[in-house]
């Protein structure tokens, strides 16, 4: 089996998605996934020694990020019964039920379709992982962020009809990788 | 996608409109095309199917990215911390 490297300068392009779409879930708020990610990086940097080179950097680095994902509710935890609940809202701008609006949820979405689009998703940034980076990185700013063409052609210098080209490019290799590890 | 002529494209024609329709940005004159290029064409028809279900499967999916600044932050603060460590062991 090869041994695998760790090469932080390129951990945030191709591991930032990956990670944070795992902390998001785990945190449900943006900000603190974003932190979660970034002091992810800060300590596999940090410990880049420990690195044996038996599991892959992904897997390394998502190990951190379990550890902290860990830590984070052991901190809030600590500092539970001193937090403010309101009940309702307390400024001018938001008006309304706060609780109905809190409580209200998908009535058709279950636990395990979450869990199964937690292993889709990760599915689709693994296999995305797998493809071109320059195709990956296209294609997750038009399909995921949702960018109009003008937009990603200006960002990577790009004319439309290559756009397409790389675009289709990618969802033949990203269907095809999925149907191994998915379907 | 092999080349090979149809009604009104050949398949790589076919395979960039279908690719365009998933996001929407394909005009009329391409879906109607489309549709009947996929009439006679049994790959084309297929890889409609596969790309279609791979749309689906995305949006299924709510992947969440973290935005191009929120990514710039996290590579300035790794790469202070690089070169802190760099200047620290030289």
């Amino acid at each position: 089996m090869p041994k695998h490297t760790l090469d932080p300068n390129k951990w945030v392009d191709k591991y930032a998605d990956y990670l944070f779409n795992y902390a998001i879930v785990r945190v449900n708020d943006r900000e603190i996934a974003n932190d979660l990610v970034s002091e992810t990086f800060l300590a596999g940097l940090n410990s880049k020694d420990n690195f044996l080179g038996k599991a892959s950097e992904r897997t390394w680095l998502i190990s951190i990020l379990k550890r902290k994902v860990i830590d984070y509710y052991r901190r809030i935890n600590s500092q539970k019964g001193k937090a403010e609940v309101r009940i309702n809202y307390s400024d001018d701008e938001n008006t309304g039920e706060w609780l109905e609006e809190q409580v209200a949820d998908d009535f058709d979405r279950s636990a395990e379709d979450e869990m199964e689009n937690e292993e889709l998703r990760l599915a689709i940034l693994e296999c995305l992982d797998e493809i071109n980076p320059k195709h990956a990185a296209i294609f997750k700013m038009k399909t995921i962020d949702g960018a109009d063409t003008e937009a990603v052609c200006n960002e990577f210098k790009i004319t439309p009809s290559n756009l397409w080209v790389i675009i289709h490019r990618a969802r033949t290799a990203l269907a095809a990788c999925l149907e191994k590890k998915w379907l | 996608m092999q080349k090979s002529k149809f009604f009104i494209f050949d398949c790589s024609n076919a395979a960039n409109c279908c690719d365009k329709k998933e996001y929407n940005e394909a005009n009329v004159r391409e879906k109607t095309s489309i549709i009947i290029h996929n009439l006679f064409c049994k790959k084309c028809r297929d890889y409609s199917a596969k790309n279609s279900k791979l749309t689906q499967l995305i949006k299924k999916a709510r992947i969440k990215g973290c935005t191009s600044e929120e990514k710039r932050n996290i590579k300035e603060r790794l790469k202070q911390e690089i070169s802190k460590q760099k200047s620290s062991s030289n």
